[in-house]
């Protein structure tokens, strides 16, 4: 199924630090380091344990997004209720909004990891016409 | 056929209603028809839309077509409030390297020649029903089409929407039956029978007429044009035309209104004779100059005469050129108006979207109403039945129904609150404590770990725009909160601060990440004890971190409510955990959650304030009856200057607690001293516990100080001391 039916509430690690410090925080398997600026840092999923060199980081569990994974396919669909260009390298990340809500866009060969705030989440949903929460 | 006014009426594949209605020899429409989507005259209704032109409108087979009042306006759509969402206008948004709007021989050119720089281009052209209406800064161009509404962002926009034909003023200019040239060669060459031609001007190709000799002064007819006079300017002799049609070649000016919009933006340009000048009228001396707002030569000459002799003046006062057809058939004429009167012409206007008339339906196509959030709690509230109300940018519970059951479960029992909208900002660093020293009015160094404290925001104006608790974590680490409406200036705030004053800090918003739930009353210890470890509860105004019902929270004591409690913070994706533990442990102790509505009651009574409905724009923490949460005996926080000054100043206005019998005022309320009035109300409320009204009050100086007895709406009120209720905080410390 290429369009998701709902977002899910994303488990994540957050880590503002200096930003080298965040330099040097490596990827887990499969996962995701976000950058979301340059002294604050997402990585998904969340890590057991991090190192960060840093002794003033904060390092808290992240449950404030809710994340969705669209195929390639939906790209023109989300496209078309957006106010700016997507990226076209890959992989990219970018925020901005959808459909008038903030969100924070992943891109990657076979689709888009899209985050959103979870207290926004139903507007999102309802925005781009999914289905409803079961 | 369609069915024009209940006339069925024959049409031809890619007929326009305006052509068909006039092959079929009927002529509905009063003054010189363009047929091009300039002038205002050929406008009818469809389907219950008014303003649409009907030489824009492709026949169709069923087609109900109404033409519009020849006096008055038409008349607005029957409106119903269902299914508005299914009828909703559709929209796409589309990014591209360029736009070229008009597709005629400029814009066909212009549009090859981008795609062969590789340039992505989107062709829009109202004549096959793209139809640009609005250029706005980016470049974006925002297009109407039959599937809904375009908004086009881009690098370029290219203007090739060609020219438009100068109309006539003279006397008889309303009549029907006249043309401009172009109009007229199209018309003729889709079979429209035009009769007897008289060309005044430019004669059209492709039609038998005859020219018109001299200056055109004025059209004759009953209705429709039947004679066309001119008049010899060397003999003054005039000569009369007889004609069935009218056929006007005055010459033209660009199609320039889009571009107009742009007002000189980078990346919008014009090409062909949307770039090219206008051909400037003789100066109108008789005749309707603007026939959408009715203004005539003498209406010119009479603001003429008042002293409006610049052209937006003329524009302003007499409204020509602001009417559906944005100033195409009057503006030139007003332009060689004010140029006879020796006055120096300016660049045409900035023009205004949108170009065309537009429906509510496709102005507001791809826009959305605000978004309110909601707390991961939102789904329990409504299986509690709760009427949920928007505040400070959240969807929150405002009753769960019963205010009673809700009010008196904190007052005697236990309840619980969801309070996770509450601004939650960690802050950690070397600077952390010097960092928040200067934030706050409030001394920070002396707080240890695990204790909290109550702070007032001030601006550099010394005013109050925040308040909120700071929780120290350890040496270099701080949790703070906020008020909710006010959470993401605030962090906002922090970080500018910050980087102002080059402090090493680090900051985290976790407002929408921690969920937060207060569980408050004189039983709120035993509910608790029943899901975590009684001995770590902290005391008044104190922190730690510990387990409840398995969550991971940070319980926080303080009080908002009158009553001991405990906010509980934990991740908000266990919230609903949390949440069902409290009410399911709490049963036998008949734990009821309240809402904002009882919540607003009880913080009242204890003469707490909320900033933002007590406070205004300019309340100092004097003002506010708040100078205690101010220490001047510490070093600079912001507004630690404008403080010191405004202490100085004999207090004008003060915040203080009134009570009074009976049902409270409402909010707004007037109060009155020997008949003058002595303030305003900001919030109220009847106290259950109390049993009497009690609310807070701005109320102004008078000689000097501060009445204790007012009037509000005619009754008595007494000025007396918050808190209302347990003014020694023994509840809340118990």
């Amino acid at each position: 199924m290429s369009a998701p039916d709902y977002f899910e509430r994303l488990e994540a690690t957050r880590i503002v630090a200096a930003p080298g410090a965040l330099d040097e925080v490596e990827s887990p398997d499969g996962g995701h380091l976000v950058r979301l600026a340059p002294d604050d840092l997402l990585v998904i999923p969340p890590l057991e344990r991090v190192d960060v060199a840093d002794p003033y980081a904060i390092i808290e569990p992240e449950t404030g997004f809710s994340a969705a994974w669209f195929d390639r396919s939906e790209l023109a669909r989300l496209q078309a209720v957006s106010t700016w260009e997507f990226p076209r390298r890959r992989p990219d990340f970018a925020q901005g909004h959808l459909a008038g809500i903030p969100v924070k866009m992943l891109f990657e060969e076979g689709g888009i990891l899209v985050l959103v705030p979870a207290a926004l989440t139903h507007h999102l949903e309802e925005r781009l016409g999914m289905g409803e929460r079961q | 056929m369609i069915d024009f006014d209940g006339t069925p009426v024959p049409f031809e594949e890619g007929d326009t209603v305006l052509t068909a209605v006039l092959r079929a020899g009927l002529w509905p429409w009063r003054g010189c028809l363009c047929a091009e989507g300039d002038c205002p005259y050929c406008l009818v209704t469809l389907g219950g839309v008014s303003y649409v032109r009907a030489c824009r409108t492709p026949a169709a087979e069923g087609l109900r077509v109404e033409s519009h009042p020849s006096d008055g306006y038409p008349s607005l759509p029957s409106s119903t409030r269902a299914s508005t969402r299914d009828s909703a206008v559709g929209f796409e948004m589309i990014h591209c390297d360029t736009v070229v709007i008009g597709q005629g021989r400029s814009g066909r050119k212009a549009a090859a020649e981008a795609e062969e720089r590789g340039r992505s281009v989107v062709a829009l052209d109202a004549r096959v029903g793209r139809e640009a209406v609005g250029v706005y800064a980016g470049p974006e161009v925002v297009a109407r089409t039959p599937d809904g509404m375009l908004r086009i962002f881009c690098e370029e926009v290219v203007v090739a929407t060609g020219s438009v034909e100068v109309q006539p003023v003279c006397p008889g200019n309303q009549l029907a039956g006249i043309l401009t040239r172009r109009a007229a060669e199209g018309l003729a060459a889709s079979g429209v029978d035009l009769g007897r031609v008289v060309s005044v001007g430019a004669g059209p190709d492709g039609i038998h007429h005859e020219p018109a000799r001299g200056r055109l002064v004025r059209f004759e007819g009953e209705g429709s044009v039947q004679r066309v006079v001119t008049v010899d300017d060397n003999t003054g002799v005039e000569r009369t035309y007889p004609c069935d049609t009218a056929v006007i070649g005055l010459g033209s000016g660009p199609r320039d209104t889009l571009a107009r919009m742009a007002h000189g933006s980078p990346g919008v340009r014009s090409v062909g004779s949307a770039a090219g000048d206008l051909d400037r009228p003789p100066v109108p001396e008789a005749g309707v100059v603007c026939p959408c707002s009715g203004v005539t030569v003498d209406d010119l000459r009479s603001v003429w005469d008042r002293g409006f002799h610049e052209l937006e003046l003329i524009k302003r006062s007499t409204l020509a050129g602001t009417g559906p057809c944005q100033g195409a058939v009057c503006m030139p004429h007003v332009r060689s108006f004010v140029a006879a009167g020796g006055q120096e012409l300016p660049p045409s206007f900035t023009a205004r979207p949108v170009v065309t008339q537009i429906t509510m339906g496709e102005a507001a196509a791809g826009w959305y109403h605000h978004a309110d959030r909601r707390t991961a709690l939102h789904e329990e509230h409504l299986a509690l039945g709760a009427f949920m109300e928007r505040s400070g940018g959240w969807l929150r519970p405002w009753t769960y129904g019963d205010a009673d059951r809700e009010y008196w479960a904190v007052r005697a029992g236990v309840s619980i609150c969801d309070v996770s909208t509450l601004g939650k900002v960690l802050v950690s660093g070397p600077d952390a404590e010097g960092f928040l020293e200067r934030i706050y009015p409030a001394t920070i160094a002396p707080l240890r770990p695990g204790q909290a404290k109550y702070v007032l925001v001030l601006d550099e104006r010394g005013y109050v725009f925040d308040d909120g608790l700071v929780c120290r974590e350890d040496a270099s680490r701080f949790l703070l909160t906020s008020t909710s409406a006010g959470a993401g200036y605030f962090e906002m705030w922090l970080r500018d601060c910050a980087e102002g004053w080059e402090m090493d800090v680090r900051i985290l918003d976790r407002t929408a990440s921690w969920g937060a739930i207060n569980v408050t009353g004189p039983r709120s210890g035993d509910l608790l004890s029943r899901l975590g470890a009684p001995d770590l509860l902290p005391s008044f105004m104190g922190h730690t971190d510990m387990e409840v019902a398995g969550v991971a929270c940070r319980v926080m004591r303080m009080s908002f409510t009158g009553e001991i409690s405990y906010e509980l913070h934990h991740q908000a994706s266990r919230s609903r955990e949390l949440w069902r533990a409290l009410l399911e442990s709490g049963a036998d102790l008949d734990v009821w959650p309240h809402g904002i509505e009882v919540l607003e009651e009880l913080r009242l009574e204890k003469g707490h304030i909320l900033v933002g409905v007590d406070s205004l724009p300019d309340s100092t923490p004097r003002r506010l009856g708040h100078g205690w949460a101010v220490r001047m005996d510490k070093g600079d926080f912001v507004g630690r200057r404008a403080v010191a000054r405004t202490s100085r100043m004999d207090l004008d206005r003060l915040l203080v607690g009134l009570e009074m019998d009976g049902a409270p005022p409402p909010r707004g309320a007037i109060l009155r001293v020997e008949g003058a009035y002595a303030g305003f109300v900001t919030s109220s409320t009847w106290s259950r516990v109390l049993g009497r009204s009690v609310m807070l009050a701005w109320m102004n100086a008078r000689d000097g100080g501060f009445a204790d007895d007012v009037l509000i709406d005619g009754r008595p009120a007494r000025r007396v001391a918050v808190p209302f209720y347990d003014p020694e905080g023994l509840r809340v410390r118990a």
